[in-house]
């Protein structure tokens, strides 16, 4: 009985790839796939890797915050002449919230002539649409995408086909589709062999990066963008927050003060935010090999210990392969620590788990939130912005006459911050341009809104909180408010406890969709986070740094600043060149060269003798050391 | 006529100085926080002051000015009502204003120290409190009314019928006011930067000429340098005479008169090519966060000429300027100005230079450019 159950399944299994093979082999004969983020030219669209583990690539995206974005363009090569069905990879980004059609229009042209409908207005979820049919009479190809309204259409991929057969649904199948067509490599390509690996550019990462090859180690830094920064980069911009260079370890910090941005605030023009000086100082580093706009999605492990990251290019699809002794994972979601099978948490622990007077009763999902910040500019003539009403209603009482929207327009408190990520982002989008159509077209006080244009709105939604890897030690908040300093006391946290809850204003206008937030705080006196935070407690090799250290949800509230993320940073790249030398992994460090680590953070790694030149968004006054 | 009322001027003088000190004789070993204001030695000056909010207090002003005529104190003297467990009750206090204007102190009558919502008298450590809320200009109590201070138990229904021990005083002020000492504290606070305050501002400024700026400016005391700084910014007539004189109070080591005088150079100062190149040319003397913050001005308020772009890069090679802020300086940077043969070679040299951070950064803002 149970072989024929097995024979039947086999039976299945070989029909199910025998058909798929097939489909391939034709698809591949009589069809091409363009990836959108490959065009050649971007015209205003903009690329988004963010969720590309979720539904499988980075896409264009018509960002133009109501104004249609220039067409972004690609000349490509058809198999052969004649007329061809077309498919395109989108959906309608507003149906979580709003039935009918959705806002981010676009057309697409094919040597100029624009092919079916409008897409980009259905579909609640990404998903191959067919866009109609078209007859090609030369090999060489123009394709467009047209934006229509400058809300946010997107578009994954174009399927152009001789065939009747609509391409995968299903993520895995469709990736060995992309694979195929596209026709990448079946083994991504070496990058090389390094140290140590640092996936993710922002403070803590490029810290990490900078400490580790200032001490001699050959470090490949891999960023998901093209610039560096994360959160306080120019495609987010916020401000860094805490102190640097205080006691107990005065010597960390001095990374940061180098390539932190001078100026402070939140939502400002781009400028403020240095990334120049950020990319210069890794360039600077010949021991750093910079690796932009590759995003790591997978590893090889052998036993407990990771071997390889493999990472793709966000625009071309080339898959990097990234081999060294030692990993650090600073992608802020954890997401190396992750795929190794590393322990993490998420969500608030209950009270009972560590005792925290802060902490919930029961334990739940609820993390801080992620801000799509904003700002608009007072323009000389008086501009319009189209209505714009999908789902969320906005009026006199419950709009918000604003300006501008900082850190405490944050979105997805009560969501899963990795796997409704897009959804989260989306709608921080949705209620920017609601409140701000309403405040254009329909409040009392539109007059005073009318030479007012939106001049920035952030895609890049900067989060707080998500997966947090578990290691040696997991701090928690009586350490911080009772002082239990560690032997192993490394990069001071000097930011209060500062957690984040939707905003009970926001709670009685929009109930479970809210889309502010408030702080409280808990002062805490200048505490010096336990090394054995920075390393995960069962995968032998790989370091953290940033908001995915080892930390309960509370005490997260004050490692979580930038300035203190990177001071992280500093230590696990001195740490990592403190293995290199000793050949032995995070763990042996604190059991064996504890000493030695001490000694490279009494020293620091500053290049420059400078005094802080930051001396803003330092936080409050400090609490007592008890 | 004019030699008549110069003689009743000094009359008036005289009996003011008579008479305010045998009123001061009463104020002497009082129990205060500073040193006793009305030994001050100088020329007690009276300005009439109709106060018709403050009825009950002293309708003057008394000015203390040293021999050149410079204000050494503004004081006056109150009798204020302050409500405490149900009755009001007087207060007899003299308060005291520096010669710009700001909070200086207070001095209490020995025999009538001031009293708390329990009745017992005010102890030193209070005065001290008392003093540090009188000197913060943005004291909570700023925004609050009488009736914000206290939780009032809703079986009360007139606040001013609280008896001290059925009312609590907010918990949000309890830590920053003296210890039932409430209403006190926020009846001095606003009495200290109320009308008497403003009516001090305007006797000052009636005063302003450049003769007074330059007084102000060379007496060495930082309130009066502040408040010079701060009325040429109200006066533009007097901005050419002594904005080289602000210059130079960029390097002061009071953080809070460095930082007035630069903030004094804003987008109006910055459009003058002349003000530009002084302030930089004194950047080898500031602080590198000074610098930094006058290179963002420059950056936000139509850049810079050649000549000051050029004197930039000199500073950056001379290490006169922190190599960070090298990006921020390439932000002023314009095409043609590499056709001046001094930033072109010191450009070519920062290619070349030994630091990869400068090396990289001028690569790219040449290509960008």
């Amino acid at each position: 009985m149970l072989q024929e159950k097995i024979n039947k399944a086999m039976k299945y299994t070989f029909l199910i790839t025998f058909l798929f093979c097939s489909f391939l082999l034709s698809a591949q004969k009589n069809s091409v796939l363009i990836e959108a983020e490959s065009f050649s030219e971007k015209g205003g669209w903009v690329v988004d890797q963010q969720f590309m583990d979720l539904m499988g690539s980075s896409y264009l995206m018509a960002h133009g915050m109501g104004v249609p974005v220039p067409d972004a363009k690609a000349t490509i090569m058809v198999p052969s002449t004649g007329e061809y069905k077309v498919f395109v990879r989108t959906f309608n980004w507003t149906s979580p919230w709003y039935k009918g059609e959705g806002p981010g229009k676009f057309k697409l042209l094919i040597n100029g002539n624009p092919v079916g409908d409008v897409l980009g207005n259905s579909g609640s979820e990404w998903m191959w649409q067919r866009a109609g049919e078209v007859n090609i009479p030369n090999k060489e190809v123009t394709l467009s995408l047209h934006d229509l309204t400058g809300f946010n259409g997107r578009v994954d991929a174009i399927y152009l086909t001789k065939g009747d057969v609509v391409p995968p649904a299903d993520l895995a199948s469709l990736t060995r589709f992309r694979n195929k067509l596209l026709g990448l490599p079946k083994k991504p390509t070496d990058a090389g062999e390094f140290d140590l690996v640092v996936v993710g550019g922002g403070v803590a990462g490029v810290s990490a990066a900078i400490s580790g090859a200032r001490l001699g180690i050959k470090v490949a830094l891999i960023q998901d963008r093209p610039v560096l920064g994360g959160n306080n980069s120019s495609e987010v911009r916020v401000h860094l927050g805490g102190r640097v260079m205080v006691e107990p370890n005065p010597s960390l910090g001095k990374i940061v003060n180098e390539i932190g941005p001078t100026k402070e605030g939140n939502a400002q023009p781009a400028a403020y935010y240095e990334d120049d000086k950020k990319m210069s100082m890794v360039l600077a580093e010949e021991n750093i090999t910079l690796f932009a706009s590759c995003r790591a999605f997978a590893v090889k492990k052998k036993s407990s210990r990771i071997t390889q990251v493999i990472a793709k290019n966000i625009e071309t699809s080339e898959e990097l392969s990234f081999s060294a002794p030692l990993f650090a994972d600073c992608t802020g979601d954890g997401t190396i620590g992750y795929l190794a099978g590393a322990d993490f948490a998420m969500g608030r622990e209950g009270r009972n788990e560590y005792d925290e007077p802060s902490a919930p009763e029961v334990a739940d999902g609820m993390t801080m939130g992620a801000s799509v910040q904003w700002y608009s500019r007072e323009g000389e003539n008086a501009s319009s912005f189209p209505d714009f009403q999908y789902g969320v209603e906005f009026n006199q009482a419950n709009t918000q006459h604003v300006t501008m929207g900082e850190w405490t327009w944050e979105t997805g408190m009560n969501y899963d911050q990795i796997s409704e990520f897009e959804r989260i982002r989306d709608y921080g989008l949705l209620v920017v341009y609601s409140n701000w159509s309403f405040l254009k077209n329909h409040s009392a006080e539109k007059d005073k809104y009318q030479n007012r244009k939106l001049a920035w709105v952030a895609y890049v939604a900067g989060k707080r909180e998500s997966r947090r890897l578990m290691g040696d030690v997991i701090l928690k908040e009586q350490d911080l408010t009772d002082y239990v300093v560690y032997p192993d006391g490394s990069a001071p946290t000097s930011w209060s406890i500062d957690l984040h809850y939707p905003d009970p204003i926001n709670t009685k206008h929009f109930p479970e969709n809210e889309f502010k937030s408030i702080a409280v705080h808990k002062t805490i006196h200048l505490y010096p986070i336990p090394y054995r935070c920075f390393y995960s407690r069962n995968v032998d090799n790989l370091f953290m740094a940033g908001r995915n250290i080892s930390v309960t949800h509370v005490a997260l509230g004050t490692v979580r600043v930038m300035r203190t993320t990177g001071m992280m940073g500093e230590v696990v790249g001195m740490a990592a060149s403190i293995a290199t030398e000793h050949d032995t992994n995070p763990r042996g460090v604190y059991e064996n060269y504890l000493g030695e680590l001490k000694s490279l953070i009494d020293n620091g790694v500053g290049k420059y003798d400078m005094e802080n030149a930051q001396e803003y968004n330092m936080g409050r006054t400090l609490g007592p050391k008890k | 006529m004019a030699e008549y009322r110069n003689m009743a001027k000094r009359l008036w003088i005289l009996v003011v100085i008579v008479f305010g000190g045998l009123f001061c004789l009463s104020y002497l070993d009082v129990e205060s926080t500073q040193e006793n204001f009305l030994d001050w030695e100088g020329e007690r000056v009276l300005h009439t002051f109709n106060d018709t909010a403050d009825a009950s207090s002293d309708q003057q002003i008394i000015e203390l000015q040293d021999a050149n005529g410079m204000p050494l104190w503004f004081g006056r003297h109150f009798y204020k009502d302050v409500c405490i467990s149900g009755k009001c009750k007087m207060i007899r206090l003299w308060l005291f204003w520096d010669g710009a204007g700001n909070y200086l102190g207070f001095q209490v009558p020995e025999d009538e120290p001031l009293t708390k919502s329990d009745h017992t008298i005010f102890e030193h450590k209070d005065y001290i409190k008392l003093d540090d809320i009188l000197k913060d200009p943005s004291s909570i109590l700023k925004k609050l009314k009488q009736e914000d201070l206290v939780i009032i138990p809703d079986s009360i229904k007139n606040p001013y019928e609280l008896d001290g021990y059925t009312a609590a005083t907010q918990p949000a002020l309890a830590e920053v006011v003296v210890k039932d000492a409430v209403y006190s504290c926020h009846t001095l606070w606003h009495t200290v930067y109320g009308p008497t305050q403003q009516e001090i501002f305007r006797l000052l400024d009636e005063r302003t000429d450049a003769d007074f700026l330059t007084q102000m400016l060379s007496s060495n005391k930082s309130e009066k340098i502040i408040w010079a700084i701060e009325t040429i910014e109200k006066h533009r007539e007097y901005h050419a005479e002594f904005y080289p004189r602000i210059i130079i109070f960029i390097k002061s080591e009071d953080d809070l008169l460095a930082e007035t005088a630069l903030d004094y150079f804003q987008k109006d100062e910055l459009k003058d090519e002349q003000v530009k190149k002084q302030l930089v040319d004194e950047m080898p003397f500031f602080s590198a966060r000074t610098n930094v913050e006058l290179i963002w001005r420059l950056i936000e308020n139509g850049g810079v000429l050649e000549e000051i772009f050029l004197q930039l890069l000199r500073f950056v090679k001379e290490g006169k300027l922190q190599v960070t802020s090298l990006n921020l300086v390439y932000q002023l940077y314009q095409p043609d100005f590499f056709e001046n043969r001094e930033i072109e070679t010191l450009l070519n040299n920062f290619l070349k230079d030994k630091d990869a951070y400068v090396r990289t950064l001028t690569q790219k803002v040449l290509e960008i450019k």
